[in-house]
């Protein structure tokens, strides 16, 4: 099965260690959950690329995103995720559009999904 | 007309030395401040003493210093007669290379104090939407620090026309060269060309209140640096 995703992290915090084997379905939607200082924000930050761990291995879809067995490590802007944070993140310098805007910009045109062009108004 | 040839010369070559000066400092202060604004390096506390040097050091201090450094027997000096420049001192590129050190703090701590306000979550949220480290510096945190870089150029600016001492010691005295306002007033009370003084003076002291009527009337309430 290739078509999946494969997360293998080892993340030292002062008062707790996070230590997860993660082998999720590549499609549909998957739910993490547990309790409150579980480590499910943690986990998501290392899957984006936003937290170091101190040991490793993230594979999705076929793709090595993380490997520090080989030092691997692809920076955050080049891992193809959608990132919704827990707090309003807007970057406040930019008006509603120019948010919006932001991140289908960055987005090569043939991969970009929904309508094609923001609505002017 | 209260000011004479000499006068309009010195005013003439403080704001061409400021305007210098704040724009080399812009380039050179943005990536330190950057640097020290997120650096988790042990280098972080030396590095900060030594740009915030100038705001306790006596300017005679550096411009002994500079002027040691930048002579024909100093390294720096050695260095830009090797490159064919020359001997820097008394010259106005030795002026340049002073007033960008005497007035680096002023520079560099209101852009740290900005680059530290935006905090890292921009940086990830833009990161997520793939945006590259340059690509977030440009779009992201050069707009978010505006503020900080408006106070920056200000001070900057306002600390080198108000420089004296350090352009005494490296910059010497010559019209048109190295001898700026805060100097030429110097020069006039010497010789008790008391008139010509207080034109100079005041001149100065308007113009330093309305820089500052401007930085803290411009920031509605907020400190100015910090």
């Amino acid at each position: 099965m290739t078509a999946s995703i494969v997360a293998r992290l080892n993340l030292a915090r002062d008062d707790f260690t996070l230590d997860v084997d993660l082998h999720l379905p590549g499609r549909g939607i998957s739910a993490l959950f547990g309790h409150s200082g579980s480590g499910k924000t943690s986990c998501l930050r290392c899957l984006a690329g936003l937290e170091r761990a101190a040991s490793a291995y993230i594979e999705v879809n076929g793709e090595v995103w993380e490997d520090t067995a080989r030092g691997y490590f692809q920076a955050p802007h080049l891992r193809p995720v959608g990132y919704v944070f827990q707090e309003a993140s807007l970057f406040p310098h930019l008006s509603v559009r120019g948010n919006l805007e932001f991140g289908w910009r960055r987005v090569a045109a043939a991969e970009r999904k929904g309508r094609q062009r923001l609505h002017r108004g | 007309m209260p000011l004479d040839a000499s006068d309009l010369g010195a005013i003439w070559l403080t704001i061409k030395l400021a305007s210098l000066t704040t724009l080399i400092l812009l380039i050179v202060g943005t990536p330190i401040a950057w640097w020290l604004a997120r650096t988790r390096s042990w280098l972080r506390g030396p590095v900060g003493a030594v740009v915030a040097l100038p705001l306790v050091l006596p300017p005679t201090v550096i411009g002994f210093y500079l002027l040691i450094a930048l002579g024909p027997h100093g390294w720096l000096g050695q260095a830009t007669q090797a490159l064919g420049l020359g001997s820097v001192v008394f010259s106005f590129s030795g002026l340049v290379i002073g007033s960008v050190i005497y007035s680096m703090p002023f520079v560099v701590q209101p852009l740290q104090n900005a680059f530290g306000a935006i905090g890292q979550r921009p940086l990830e949220v833009a990161a997520t939407l793939r945006a590259s480290p340059w690509d977030t510096f440009v779009h992201v945190v050069l707009p978010l620090a505006r503020p900080g870089f408006i106070t920056a150029s200000i001070l900057g600016f306002a600390h080198t026309v108000g420089e004296f001492g350090v352009v005494l010691m490296i910059g010497g005295n010559i019209p048109d060269k190295t001898r700026v306002v805060s100097v030429q007033i110097f020069d006039h009370v010497e010789a008790m060309e008391y008139a010509q003084a207080h034109w100079l003076a005041g001149a100065m002291l308007v113009f330093s209140f309305l820089v500052l009527l401007l930085l803290y009337a411009g920031r509605r309430g907020k400190a100015a640096w910090s």
